[in-house]
């Protein structure tokens, strides 16, 4: 009889308490699995994704909400820019390129937001390599998307996660609402011409219309109408730019002049979602951190719990384990034999905790994606699956030794007594 | 006994066993000398007390005495450290106990392969399963001790001792559970595997019967000079 054979059939007489081992530490890593694996894909979505925005002209007030509004359709603009203003930056010599919009819409729950044509046939959302075109915007149906894009008037494009969730279909209309929650209803019926291939972002929660649309809307103060032909009067939310590359790749550093002159002036701000968004984490780090204490108390609850079952289990069987001890187990083997059943106890609790993490990545995955738009996968590696193993190890070790130092100190004769 | 020129598997000269009782220490055994041949089968005799289990004990290396000589197998087993004694135990020594002391969650091969797996010999359930058919349970073999009347789990516990090819096997009063129908089938049982295996065999009762049934036999209160000197005393056996 192998000596792993003596390992799981000792586990198998306690299945009992082994179960509940099990289970315990398969909660306690996947809560570890699911938040660690969701909170660095947080940190991938809204800090490293290159979102083909390098910087965002908006209104004065909170940086994070110009971002927010901007790039993740949430919260509201704090105000207007000047169209003016922004054709100035625009003619700085460091910008390359700039599409502005107007927010403040919406459509059943989704956000409508004007924009600029180019958005949809020439914006990269993911930009290439170096030297290499990005993914723009497809509207083919190999991509799974239908149509084209806007043209002039009454048109609109809908997001992908939009056209699936509320079942659009190309020439369908729809009358936008002034507000983002509710307001008076636009009586304007404005044709669904193209739905947007899924892209993975944000951009596949929103509906888009023309920024000249946007101004002519029915209900609007003739001021707004004035906007469509009169530059003077006319007022954007904001504009996504792109800043010209220096060697290597890097922004022009000329955008932290850029950036200093018009937070000095009382038209605008200059955002770069890269540097503001951390800032989130910063905010909700609290929040993040207390589900981080909660999964490692789990863990640690599991590993306790995996020590008591041994020691209770190790109580039952002194008698077998002097016993083996009496026909030739050493000390060693039944020290061996203790902290195998931990470790394997601790690896099975461990590879279950890895599905089970997983499954909740993926049902997190799921609301995330309905909520935001932004795509989590359920398969992705965190840093808390490639220390699984080495952690379960030590786990298996911690939770083994002490009842395993017991066993080792069993003496024969003492508990070999006749039970009688 | 000892014979002038066979080879010896047990050699004992002034041996003393004390236990401590409180502030006081109670000499359990005080052998000046004994020997046993290589092969031989021989029965100690002795009422409950006397210190029959205890001289077993040493002789398994379960038990470090106070003073003298013990020689097992050709090991001087108070040279041993208890790690090494393990070892000896393992490679030499085949226990049977009284109370049969069977892995209650194993089946009788699995005790078997046990008794292989502790001696570092490889697993072979095929001599496991002969072993159980040489004691006769070769039915019994996936049955758990729990299913088995208490002659079966004796002679599950002889085929144990014989897994690890033991060049010498202890029994501890190996009948004292049983009817003396049974006892005698054990005692003939344990004889007959001891010599086709060629291995020694010590065997310790206070049945008479039972010591009458081996070519050789000794009364221990004869060696034992602590029972002789302290009568009343208890001691482990």
């Amino acid at each position: 009889m192998r000596l792993w054979r003596i390992v799981l059939k000792s586990l198998r007489q306690h299945s009992l308490s082994t179960g509940f081992a099990v289970v315990n530490i398969a909660l306690g890593v996947s809560l570890l699995i699911a938040v660690i694996s969701l909170r660095e894909q947080a940190h991938e979505n809204l800090t490293q994704m290159n979102v083909g925005v390098d910087a965002i002209l908006g209104p004065k007030g909170s940086p994070l909400t110009v971002v927010l509004n901007g790039l993740y359709h949430m919260d509201e603009m704090p105000g207007k820019i000047k169209w003016t203003y922004y054709k100035k930056v625009l003619a700085d010599p460091i910008i390359q390129e700039g599409i502005p919009f107007c927010s403040g819409h919406s459509y059943a729950g989704f956000r409508v937001d004007a924009i600029d044509r180019r958005f949809l046939t020439d914006f990269e959302y993911l930009p290439g390599e170096p030297g290499k075109p990005g993914k723009k915007f497809s509207f083919r149906p190999e991509d799974d998307g239908q149509g084209r894009p806007f043209g002039a008037g009454e048109e609109a494009v809908a997001g992908w996660a939009v056209a699936k969730e509320l079942g659009i279909q190309l020439g369908q209309t729809f009358n936008p609402v002034c507000g983002v929650s509710a307001g008076p209803v636009h009586k304007n019926n404005i044709q669904f011409v193209g739905i947007m291939a899924p892209t993975g972002t944000p951009h596949d929660r929103a509906i888009y219309i023309p920024l000249t649309t946007f101004y002519t809307l029915d209900g609007h103060p003739g001021a707004t109408t004035r906007m469509a032909v009169d530059e003077q009067y006319r007022e954007i939310s904001g504009a996504f730019l792109k800043i010209k590359r220096i060697r290597g790749n890097a922004l022009h550093p000329g955008i932290q002049d850029l950036k200093y002159n018009i937070n000095q002036s009382t038209e605008a701000q200059l955002v770069v979602p890269n540097e503001v968004l951390p800032k989130l984490f910063e905010i909700i780090g609290w929040v993040d951190g207390a589900f981080l204490a909660i999964a490692v108390l789990v863990t640690v609850l599991g590993t306790m719990c995996l020590l008591v079952a041994l020691v209770s289990a190790l109580r039952e069987r002194r008698r077998d384990i002097a016993l083996m001890r009496s026909i030739g187990a050493t000390k060693q083997t039944v020290f061996g034999l203790v902290l195998c059943e931990s470790l394997v106890i601790s690896l099975f609790g461990g590879l279950l905790g890895l599905v089970m993490g997983h499954a909740i990545v993926w049902v997190g995955s799921q609301y995330i994606k309905a909520g935001t738009g932004l795509l989590f996968s359920w398969l992705h590696v965190s840093l808390a699956d490639a220390a699984l193993l080495p952690a379960l190890v030590v786990v298996g070790i911690l939770a083994g030794l002490f009842p395993a130092v017991q066993a080792y100190r069993i003496g024969v004769l003492k508990n070999l007594r006749p039970v009688s | 006994m000892g014979n002038i020129g066979l080879p010896v598997i047990i050699e004992v000269k002034d041996l003393v066993v004390e236990y401590d009782i409180g502030n006081s220490q109670f000499t359990a055994v005080d052998i000046p000398a004994w020997s046993v041949d290589k092969g031989a089968q021989v029965a100690i005799s002795g009422p409950s007390g006397c210190g029959k289990s205890t001289l077993l004990h040493v002789l398994a290396g379960l038990l470090t005495p106070k003073s003298g000589k013990v020689n097992v197998c050709g090991q001087d087993l108070r040279q041993l450290s208890e790690s090494d004694l393990d070892h000896f135990r393992a490679r030499h020594i085949g226990y049977i106990f009284q109370d049969f002391n069977l892995l209650q969650g194993y089946t009788a091969v699995e005790n078997v392969l046990l008794g292989m797996t502790f001696s570092r010999q490889k697993p072979d359930r095929r001599r496991a399963q002969e072993l159980l058919t040489r004691v006769g349970l070769s039915h019994r073999d996936k049955h758990r001790p729990s299913g088995m009347s208490i002659g079966e789990r004796q002679r599950v516990a002889i085929a144990r001792a014989l897994a690890g090819k033991p060049e010498l096997i202890l029994a501890d009063e190996p009948t004292g559970s049983l009817d003396p129908f049974h006892a005698r089938e054990v005692v003939k049982l344990l004889g007959e595997a001891c010599r086709e295996h060629g291995c020694s065999l010590v065997v310790v009762s206070h049945d008479q019967g039972v010591v009458g049934a081996f070519d050789s036999s000794v009364a221990f209160m004869e060696l034992n000079r602590a029972f002789s000197a302290a009568p009343s005393a208890g001691g482990s056996a």
